[in-house]
């Protein structure tokens, strides 16, 4: 299988090295560009988003151009921007690294009169012309309460009882913003739930896995853990599953089905939490075109394939819907 | 896991206790003493320990070739990437449908050739060690980036995890015991055997061993094609520990491995060094990393600690030998 996506990876690059030679001598062909700098590559979350972005480039006749840093570095990521805008896109977006580096980038772009946009985490300049937001982080963070909830009542048969977060980076804005907003929703609905801790293991399954270790050994009376990034989930359940607590600790949070189905099957994590990455790209490659071809935005649009989108004209923000919830009967999706 | 620290007249002639090594043993009881109290007992779990002997685990079994390495006046400071690209590599076969039995050989192989790699270079190509192994460094993480893509491996059999984690013969996980046969098969071949001697006699003085007749080229590099293999060993434990390749696999590791063979007191100008002391090393580097949760603070502070215990103890041990 990897092997096969090895094969295709060196095939869609000598695709794209062609399609450029090619697209550069044809400059008749009035076919718009691209480009799309995600916060890392090599993770299968942006690999889903430019599966849709691909997907809206084939049908609404774009070339999408994909490029990112090996980590989620900023320095690297302006520079990534900076290089495609001199190439002479025709839009450039992010989905940025930190919501404040893109000021001068946005200038730049805005300039050449290139089409910028953010999406999946977004950038605060006042020239970036679009914003697509997979989820209200709200109704994310609330949702994940939620679930943890509903598990709880299931395993002990009362609301009640001591949680644990485990995070990834402690200065991640939407993590920590989810975070923010799973703390409302405890205290507003929830008086009986004590979170007991929040650690942070990075966007490292191995780190993950120690720190749910500890934590089950430092509160060996606790009855769920909620994990907030895409590796805490199947490192809390690889945790619980090897200490023998499966059934006893609830597992949910924030995660994608690749990465959790094990557990499911297993039946150690029932229910997580997320948006459907394929769609976000898939919203972001239509609202881009949107722009390029000087349309604006209805407060809610009706986007082939996904139905009517909410679009907010004060913060310039298109907004992909309410969190999906993933389980056994959808955890066949890939990505 | 504290050796009592009796006088110890009737060791085995390969067990050779030094003070250093009673000093670490001291450590290894203050800080478990320390943590027991802190969480209020709860370090005792059985979860938790199980825990903390499968990551010293994993450490100790590269900090014995590591140990050699040094010894010999090298150093690898790949091993991080290769234990990243050993556990593509292993992932690969387990997502062709390989069973553990059948996988394990790739992951052993997979760690020789990488190990070949850096010896290669090192002995042949004459490239420095720290040179040589910073450049596979990047070499061998980019590997994993390309072989592996966008995609991560998820779908590690769960017979990995029950072997070398839940299966626990005496109470200790069969990953654990693996550790320390492996342990005590170098501690043997280090001080019995003739190559063992061969190997201090390099990192003495190198062009007098060359002298006096001992391979060292084949010496050096059968160390790290050696390390290599013991990489791909703890590859497949620490799948046992945490089932899923990421491209970032093993990012950092060699610092660990690299701080428990230090802290045990191997000198990094090469020549002196114990396999005992790797052990004791790598377990108080454990017991800092498990401790943090445990006593409610943040885990980056592990990362304080274990810098000032290793800056501590390397220091002391520095100015000692300059009065």
């Amino acid at each position: 299988m990897s092997r096969h996506a090895f094969f295709k990876r060196w095939a869609v690059l000598g695709g794209t090295t062609l399609a450029l030679a090619l697209g550069s001598s044809a400059t008749w062909a009035e076919q718009y560009t691209v480009g799309f700098v995600p916060k890392l590559v090599g993770i299968p979350y942006f690999a889903a988003m430019k599966q849709g972005m691909d997907k809206a480039g084939k049908q609404f006749d774009m070339k999408i151009v994909y490029q990112g840093p090996s980590s989620a570095d900023v320095a690297q990521q302006v520079n990534i921007v900076s290089s495609l805008i001199n190439q002479g896109v025709d839009a450039i977006g992010v989905a940025a690294n930190s919501p404040t580096a893109f000021g001068p980038m946005v200038k730049k772009a805005r300039d050449k009169n290139i089409v910028f946009y953010s999406t999946d985490s977004q950038v605060d300049a006042d020239g970036n012309q679009l914003r697509v937001s997979q989820v209200n982080d709200k109704a994310l963070g609330y949702k994940v309460i939620d679930v943890l909830a509903a598990q709880l009542k299931a395993n002990t048969g009362k609301t009640s009882g001591k949680v644990a977060f485990v995070s990834g980076g402690s200065t991640a804005t939407n993590l920590n913003t989810w975070i923010k907003f799973m703390k409302a929703r405890l205290a507003d609905k929830y008086p009986d739930i004590e979170l007991v801790d929040v650690q942070y293991g990075g966007e490292d399954v191995t780190k993950a896995t120690n720190i749910t270790n500890q934590l089950i050994s430092a509160y060996p009376d606790l009855d769920g853990i909620v994990g907030v990034n895409t590796t805490s989930v199947p490192g809390a359940a690889q945790a619980v599953l090897t200490s023998g607590k499966k059934g006893q600790i609830a597992v949910t949070g924030i995660t994608d089905p690749n990465t959790i189905r094990p557990y499911v099957m297993n039946g150690t994590v029932n229910k997580v939490v997320l948006w459907n990455p394929i769609d976000l790209g898939y919203l972001t490659g239509w609202g881009v075109k949107q722009l390029l071809e000087g349309k604006s935005f209805k407060p809610v649009n009706d986007v082939p394939g996904l139905g009517k989108v909410k679009y907010d004209e004060q913060t310039k923000t298109l907004l992909l819907g309410p969190p999906m919830v993933i389980d056994k009967s959808n955890i066949q999706m890939d990505f | 896991m504290a050796t009592p620290a009796s006088s110890g007249l009737n060791w085995p002639s390969w067990i050779n206790v030094s003070v250093r090594e009673l000093l670490l043993v001291v450590g290894v009881i203050v800080i478990t003493a320390g943590i027991s109290i802190g969480s209020s007992g709860n370090f005792w779990a059985a979860s938790n320990l199980t825990n903390l002997m499968i990551s010293t685990a994993i450490t100790l079994v590269p900090a014995i070739g590591m140990t050699v390495i040094i010894v010999t006046g090298g150093i690898d400071v790949s091993v991080g990437s290769m234990l990243g690209l050993v556990a593509v590599a292993g992932g690969t076969a387990f997502e062709y449908g390989l069973g553990l039995a059948a996988a394990t050989p790739v992951f052993l192989i997979a760690g020789a050739i990488l190990g070949l790699i850096n010896g290669a270079l090192i002995t042949y190509g004459r490239v420095p060690p720290v040179i040589a192994t910073l450049g596979t460094l990047s070499v061998y993480r980019a590997a994993a980036f390309l072989f592996l893509g966008n995609h991560w491996i998820t779908m590690i059999p769960p017979s990995v995890t029950e072997t070398m984690v839940l299966t626990q013969p005496l109470g200790v996980p069969v990953a654990v015991w693996i550790a320390l046969v492996l342990l005590a098969l170098g501690m043997v071949f280090l001080a019995r055997l003739p190559r063992g001697r061969h190997i201090f006699a390099i990192g003495n003085n190198e062009n007098a061993a060359r002298l006096n007749g001992i391979p060292v080229e084949r010496i050096k590099l059968a160390a790290y094609t050696l390390t290599g293999v013991l990489v791909g060993v703890a590859a497949l434990m620490s799948l046992g520990h945490s089932p899923m390749v990421q491209t970032t696999t093993g990012t950092g590791f060699e610092l660990t491995v690299i701080a428990a063979v230090v802290l045990g007191g191997t000198e990094l100008t090469g020549g002196r060094g114990s396999l005992l002391g790797t052990l004791l090393g790598a377990i108080l580097v454990g017991l800092v990393q498990n401790g943090v949760v445990l006593l409610h603070i943040q885990p980056f502070w592990s990362g304080v600690v274990l810098g000032v215990i290793i800056l501590v103890s390397v220091g002391s041990a520095t100015v000692r030998r300059n009065d």
